[in-house]
């Protein structure tokens, strides 16, 4: 439900960055940029990416989750939103920072239990994962070309891959109706454990130039993490935070 | 630590002291004091051990003050706020001491230095207040070469005894109580640079959180506090008295005659050298400005160094001012045992209070025995409310 919800939105906003493409052309944002070109190299992009963010869910955390509740690993996919700012170190190498956020929401219950009224006892299990990269972005092919000293001219294509480290932040919440297997009693409560943890990352992708100041942007992106659990969790190995997204964004050239 | 030395002496030639002193302190013709001095002059006292009583000299800036035990002066030294750095020598220890009013007039700061043959530097801060309730805030702090002690006294006016009568005789009357109309106008920023300039940061805290004056800061200000050179501490605490909702402060020391806290019990005394300040003069301490040869100034044993001190936090985050509840009951989920409630992970585990074992325990009564206790209700009276039933679990 939540991952149909973050792709509806994620198409609305391809739809609005198609049509302020579009509008790329009008006059008044023609005054900053020839016709097809820019009067100077630019210094770097501002990138908005959306996609699916489909984490590894590799740890025994989350096997214990897919046991004992009615959760598969695939739903901890989730909407993922991401912003980049790069700026141009030599001719095809950008040095960016990244930021990105995604957020599954899984409504479950147990498998293998009923409460007394043979009501499912029921939960919702929140991941949160917060990226903040730092990093090297390196275009396989030229992305533009000065022509004399008053025009770039963007390529139309331009392949990119990179890589880059940095901290991502996590919340991993469950909340509701949980069973003590102990006592076999039925009890409300929310379990939560947060935190940072290093993580790398590496991408590749494509940008395709609709105007000289705006890209249409493509990417794959992995990244790997591991954080320790907090009390809550007892006697689980670190989870994995790993995941691989797929995005679509606009960027702005400045 | 001049009036230390002095008492040393006292105490190393009492025969001497006896022709000498106590002949000058009654015989010296009492000149009017400073007006400054109108709202300590007096008899003052900490606890039922004894008094401390401050009297005209016959200098118009200075007063002597004299320690009572049992009634009776034990011994009298000088205090002199003219301001003035005097020289002293004491046992090869070349030093000096000063006493300075504020600008206001309210309090006063006393400093002193002395270099010894063994190189080491002892100094001493102190500073005489009046809180708005009237106490006598006596704060000091004394460092040898990098150990620093600091103890803060409370004290409220006690009926002069009668062998101190004749020293007050004509010159002022008995001090009321409540002395409030001391202490106006209130305490500003202005007041705690100033303080701050003169005395040490753990002095001007104490000060500032027995008289807690009411002070709004922000940023700005607290640069400009910075900037004149007020320490972290200082400023810790006038952030603490600006947000009394989310940090509470320490007292420096308990009030006139409260009851002793048992303090905590620790390894026999250790003797460091280093820190002694003066030889105890007294049997039973009931004045002793400066710390003992049992002392150190360690946070293990300032508790037996009569109000002594090391230099501590005294600014105290509260989580909003708001009482801490105790934590609700909660459980976790392990991986051998899975699911658990709060009252069977406080059996399995050790990070769960009791009271939330009981407060689970309550939630998780039998269902079977809510119903029979209603059923014996009377039909008269409206049966009791029945606890909420457990919900439980079952395979599908």
């Amino acid at each position: 439900m939540q991952f149909r919800a973050g792709w509806k939105v994620a198409c609305k906003f391809l739809w609005t960055v198609s049509v302020g493409a579009a509008l790329a052309g009008t006059p008044a944002l023609a005054q900053s940029n020839g016709d097809g070109f820019l009067f100077s190299r630019p210094h770097g992009l501002v990138t908005i990416r959306t996609g699916i963010d489909g984490p590894r869910a590799d740890s025994d955390i989350f096997s214990s989750f897919t046991k004992n509740l009615t959760v598969d690993r695939r739903d901890f996919r989730a909407f993922n939103i991401a912003g980049d700012v790069a700026f141009h170190l030599r001719n095809r190498l950008q040095a960016y920072a990244s930021v990105g956020q995604s957020r599954s929401v899984k409504s479950s219950e147990f498998r293998d239990f009923v409460d007394n009224n043979d009501m499912p006892i029921e939960q919702k299990t929140t991941l949160s994962r917060v990226p903040v990269t730092l990093g090297a972005k390196f275009y396989l092919t030229e992305p533009g070309r000065s022509v004399a000293r008053r025009a770039w001219i963007p390529a139309r294509l331009a392949p990119y891959a990179g890589g880059g480290a940095g901290m991502m932040w996590y919340r991993l919440t469950q909340k509701g109706d949980f069973v003590d297997f102990d006592t076999m009693n039925v009890f409300p409560d929310t379990f939560k454990s947060s935190g940072f943890a290093p993580t790398a990352t590496a991408f590749g992708g494509f940008e395709i130039n609709v105007h000289p100041r705006f890209v249409l942007n493509f990417e794959g992106r992995q990244t790997w993490a591991k954080a320790k659990l907090g009390r809550d969790f007892s006697g689980f190995a670190p989870i994995d935070l790993s995941g691989f997204a797929i995005t679509a964004g606009f960027s702005i050239r400045y | 630590m001049l009036r230390l030395m002095k008492r040393t002496h006292l105490f190393l030639i009492p025969a001497i002291l006896t022709v000498f002193a106590l002949p000058a302190a009654g015989g010296t013709q009492q000149t009017a004091p400073d007006p400054r001095w109108r709202p300590w002059l007096g008899c003052w006292a900490a606890n039922d051990k004894g008094s401390v009583c401050i009297v005209p000299s016959a200098s118009a800036t200075a007063v002597e003050l004299v320690t009572l035990s049992a009634g009776k002066e034990v011994y009298r030294e000088t205090i002199d706020a003219s301001g003035a750095q005097k020289d002293r020598i004491f046992e090869g220890c070349v030093g000096w001491e000063t006493g300075l009013w504020s600008g206001d007039g309210r309090r006063l700061y006393l400093r002193s230095e002395y270099r010894c043959g063994n190189a080491s530097v002892r100094t001493g801060n102190e500073l005489f207040a009046i809180s708005p309730t009237g106490e006598w805030i006596d704060s000091i702090s004394v460092a040898v070469n990098e150990n620093t002690g600091v103890r803060t006294t409370r004290r409220r006016v006690v009926p002069r005894p009668d062998a101190m009568q004749a020293e007050f005789a004509g010159l002022v009357p008995q001090r009321p109580a409540s002395r409030t109309d001391t202490i106006i106008p209130p305490i500003g920023f202005a007041e705690i640079i100033e303080a701050s300039r003169l005395l040490d940061g753990p002095v001007v805290e104490a000060w500032l959180g027995l008289v807690k004056p009411q002070l709004k800061v922000d940023s700005r200000k607290l640069m400009e506090l910075s900037r004149a050179g007020v320490r972290e501490g200082v400023i810790d605490v006038i952030v603490a008295l600006a947000y009394p909702e989310v940090f509470r402060i320490e007292p420096a020391a308990p009030a006139p005659f409260a009851p002793l806290v048992a303090a905590p019990v620790v390894a026999e005394p250790a003797v460091a050298q280093q820190v002694v300040i003066v030889e105890p003069i007294y049997s039973e301490s009931v004045y002793v400005r400066y710390p003992g040869e049992n002392c150190r100034f360690d946070l293990n044993y300032w508790d037996r160094c009569d109000g002594w001190r090391p230099p501590r936090e005294v600014v105290v985050i509260t989580g909003g001012g708001k009482p801490v509840a105790p934590p609700a009951p909660h459980g976790r989920l392990t991986k051998e045992e899975g699911y658990q409630s709060g009252e069977s992970a406080n059996k399995n585990g050790p990070t769960k209070a009791s009271s939330d074992s009981a407060a689970t325990e309550s939630k998780t009564e039998p269902k079977a025995d809510s119903r029979n206790d209603s059923k014996e209700a009377t039909p008269s009276s409206p049966p009791p409310a029945a606890p909420p039933e457990q919900r439980t679990a079952h395979p599908r």
